[in-house]
């Protein structure tokens, strides 16, 4: 399938490398989003919208930058991307701190890649915050 | 929108299977239970407006932070 992007062009991906969000994301238009990794890169993708070229966020696998990060939440809470393997990815933004990062560890990004469905989990009642700083302000 | 006045122990049932409890009135406090299905999200208005704003900030970013690429060793 061929999807355009305000920040790649006209990018093809396989049909597999699109998700359907039941729930929508929050703050964010339309529910059907591809997943697309840019030549080399290696540990995060951009979820394109299908549906508006210009809205995108970065997403990183969430084993590969903080292999100890451990989302808790009640099964039921991601059924909507049904019984199956759960990839969960984690939305990044540039902090106003140069070679610092934003992290939402709150609500991590869950995916489906058989049933090609995803959900934004809150992870309520846990202790991680929306933006959190990466590496932390002691790590640095 | 539907404004309905509901007394404590008084409930409001919403589709097949969901029912909001007026469990108590305090003030200006109201304490609801609510019975939904686990597959049902439920959450503070304020809670999805702060996930909302913060997915919003990210659409924001026009390239991958170098920050990004740096932690996942490129």
């Amino acid at each position: 399938m061929k999807l355009e992007s305000s920040r790649f062009g006209v990018v093809e991906l396989p049909p597999e490398r699109l998700f359907h969000f039941p729930e929508g994301i929050a703050g964010l238009p339309g529910k059907s989003w591809a997943l697309y990794s840019p030549p080399g890169a290696t540990g995060y993708a951009w979820l394109l919208s299908a549906e508006d070229p210009s809205k995108g966020i970065v997403l990183a696998q969430a084993q590969r930058l903080l292999p100890s990060y451990a989302p808790r939440h009640r099964p039921e809470e991601a059924d909507a991307v049904q019984a199956g393997p759960r990839e969960y990815w984690i939305v990044v933004r540039q902090a106003p701190t140069p070679g610092q990062l934003l992290l939402n560890l709150f609500a991590p990004i869950v995916l489906n890649p058989e049933t090609r469905l995803g959900v934004q989990v809150p992870l309520v009642g846990s202790e991680f915050g929306l933006a959190e700083l990466f590496p932390s302000e002691g790590s640095v | 929108m539907l404004s309905l006045a509901r007394r404590p122990g008084q409930k409001i049932r919403i589709g097949e299977n969901i029912i909001l409890i007026i469990r108590e009135i305090r003030g200006r406090q109201v304490k609801i239970g609510i019975e939904a299905p686990a597959s049902v999200r439920v959450l503070r208005e304020e809670i999805y407006e702060e996930i909302a704003a913060a997915n919003t900030a990210a659409s924001l970013e026009t390239e991958a932070p170098a920050a990004l690429l740096e932690a996942l060793g490129r």
